[in-house]
């Protein structure tokens, strides 16, 4: 479960990026929807512990992001929009890391990199990988462990066919193994069967609304018409 | 010149050599800098001197040798910014190989501008001021050492040819008649050669899953370890360590040329050296993983705390510094020793001031210095408070720690990270 209590996030001083009164996400899958701009990646990051907020608290599984650290991070698992890898290690080195990190088998990080078809090249650094290998990569350490929290920002861009199901399985696998799964995306319609809720971000700032009770034929359209909303507001 | 070598080494000019001519005027400002603060007629004596030795008939090759030292290290500051790219998209060029290494030879020759320069400027002075008979077969020797110093430096040649401009440079410094021409002839040589093309690329064999398990290192902080290590790499470090050998020098010369100096005085001078040589070097260091290192902002996303991090950016830049403790000893080991103290403070000073530091002018050195400088020559004065210094290192690293959470991971990515690996840009080029 991620919680957000009086969170105010700005890149520059004096203009808030993401301002969140109060917000508890919970286990299922969460869509994050908006425009352009709106704040979504910004949002992620900040459940991410990648970026720390400006004032308030993020807490996933109780524990606050910046107070504890490292138990806060234990179940968490991020794929950002751009993948970021170091150069200055392999692929194979990089998902060690992880799996060392997380405490789990470093045979868990190779059955990872075989899921990801990324076996062959893991003695090659991100330099060596094209775009979609990179992508691949960090969803590759997504599941290393059980990530209690999967962070998923626009999982589908520059993914060809096979790992858009991949990404399909991962995200419907982690969801019924009780985990909270946030995907930020534009690419609606391929998520809307499994949606739990939605968070619609607008000029930054959040509207939270459970699906649940949706019927799961008008679910898409009820998803376009919060993304919509929130396009025309943004 | 044919039409493909100008074009290239004009497309050199404009690109990579125009960069590295910065450090032309960096090693300008050094110099007047250094002579400037001599004092009056030593410094000019010393300045007559070096000019003699360069165009004039002179006993020693000291001033020569200097000159090429001089030009290798403008020459090795071109090499990586004329060579970035080449080896890319610019292969797809209609151009051989002969031709390609001309002009680079050519960019990396005229990024050594300041020694042509200095040339002319030694000759008017040394044949109009001073009154001195030239000596044309050394005046002629430089420019043939600069191509030759070029020429040494490219990356990826046969060792004949290396061997060749090698030999060239040591003929030029020698400088008498022959010496020049037979350095010319071999110039003229190894830039006739035809080079290979690119040799054939050699792809590592993947692993096997076993021995990928089997690769675990004891702590994945050992991972991170290495991986900021290879951010940094031997060549920038070496180049920081020469940040230090400036103080460390100092130390030595003024002990051994004052050998009636009391060893009080001599353990002082030894403490302040290597004081200021520890943080030059770590400054130094710092700004280069600044500009090596590009932002892993979804490092951050992992289980690992903040302080693990500075944690380990700390021992990177912390450790090497026991080379300037090193080169102290010899002048007087116990000081040396002491100043063993400082270190773990200003690895844990340069990791926090790399944190937020693409923003700032002097990135991460301007703080270093700030603090690192008071705080060792305070230690270096009076050693008692090497005690406070190691007492202060773990509240550092929590401030390290505190900078590390507070920094914006995601903004301006693009700007700490310098894509031409130039260390020279650090944030606002």
């Amino acid at each position: 479960m991620i919680t957000f209590d009086d969170v105010r996030f700005s890149y520059v001083a004096d203009r808030a990026a993401l301002t969140i009164q109060r917000l508890t996400i919970d286990p299922g899958l969460t869509l994050v929807v908006g425009p352009n701009g709106a704040g979504k990646s910004t949002m992620l990051r900040l459940i991410a512990g990648v970026e720390r907020p400006t004032t308030g608290t993020v807490c996933i599984d109780g524990h606050d992001l910046w107070k504890e650290e490292v138990a806060a991070r234990r179940g968490l698992a991020y794929v950002p929009e751009h993948p970021e890898l170091t150069p200055y290690a392999t692929i194979g080195d990089t998902a060690l890391l992880v799996a060392g990190l997380r405490g789990v088998d470093p045979l868990e990080a190779v059955d990872a990199l075989h899921r990801a078809g990324l076996l062959p090249l893991a003695h090659r650094t991100v330099r060596e990988l094209s775009m979609g290998q990179r992508r691949r990569a960090l969803l590759a350490t997504a599941l290393i462990g059980d990530a209690r929290v999967l962070v998923l920002d626009e999982p589908l861009e520059t993914m060809d066919q096979e790992m858009r199901a991949f990404v399909h399985e991962l995200v419907r696998e982690r969801r019924a193994a009780g985990a909270a799964v946030l995907v930020a995306t534009h690419e609606i319609e391929p998520f809307a069967g499994d949606a739990d809720a939605v968070i619609a971000v607008r000029d930054g700032v959040v509207h939270h609304e459970s699906i649940g009770g949706v019927p799961a034929g008008d679910r898409l359209a009820h998803i376009i018409s919060l993304a919509r909303g929130a396009e025309a507001d943004g | 010149m044919t039409s493909p070598v100008r074009a290239l080494t004009r497309f050199h000019l404009r690109a990579g050599a125009r960069v590295a001519l910065r450090a032309n005027a960096a090693l300008l400002g050094t110099v007047t800098f250094i002579f400037g603060q001599a004092p009056a007629p030593d410094a000019l004596l010393t300045f007559e001197r070096f000019m003699i030795g360069i165009v004039s008939r002179s006993a020693t090759s000291g001033p020569r040798m200097l000159f090429a030292a001089i030009s290798t290290a403008l020459g090795a500051t071109a090499v990586p910014r004329v060579m970035l790219g080449t080896s890319g998209w610019m292969r797809s060029l209609p151009v051989d190989a002969r031709t390609r290494r001309r002009a680079a030879v050519a960019a990396i020759t005229a990024a050594q501008a300041i020694v042509a320069i200095a040339l002319v400027v030694f000759a008017i002075i040394v044949h109009v001021v001073l009154h001195d008979p030239l000596d044309w077969p050394r005046i002629i020797g430089v420019p043939v050492m600069m191509v030759a110093i070029a020429g040494t430096l490219l990356p990826r040649q046969p060792i004949l040819m290396r061997a060749l401009d090698a030999i060239a440079i040591a003929a030029a410094i020698r400088g008498t008649g022959w010496a020049v021409g037979v350095a010319l002839i071999l110039v003229l040589i190894s830039n006739s050669l035809q080079p290979p093309v690119a040799a054939p690329n050699v792809p590592k064999p993947a692993p096997t899953p076993t021995a990928l398990a089997a690769r675990r290192v004891r702590s994945p902080r050992a991972l991170w370890l290495r991986a900021t290590w290879r951010a940094i790499g031997m060549r920038r470090m070496v180049d920081a360590a020469l940040a230090a050998a400036i103080p460390c020098a100092f130390a030595y010369l003024i002990t051994r040329n004052n050998p009636q100096l009391p060893i009080a005085t001599v353990e002082r001078v030894a403490r302040i050296c290597c004081a200021i040589g520890l943080v030059f070097f770590a400054a130094t260091a710092t700004n280069a993983l600044l500009a090596s290192r590009p932002p892993w902002s979804w490092a951050r996303s992992l289980p690992w705390s903040a302080l693990d991090r500075v944690i380990i950016d700390a021992i990177v830049l912390g450790a090497p510094l026991i080379v300037v403790v090193a080169a102290v000893a010899p002048v007087h080991w116990p000081s040396a020793l002491l100043m063993l103290c400082v270190v773990p403070f200003v690895g844990a000073l340069c990791a926090g001031a790399l944190r937020g530091a693409a923003t700032k002018q002097f990135g991460a050195a301007g703080l270093c210095l700030v603090i690192g400088i008071p705080a060792g020559v305070a230690v270096a004065i009076w050693p008692m408070l090497a005690v406070l210094v190691l007492a202060c290192t773990p509240v550092l690293l929590r401030w390290a720690a505190a900078r590390e959470r507070d920094s914006r991971a995601t903004r301006f990515a693009e700007l700490r990270h310098s894509a031409a690996g130039d260390p020279m840009w650090i944030s606002r080029a």
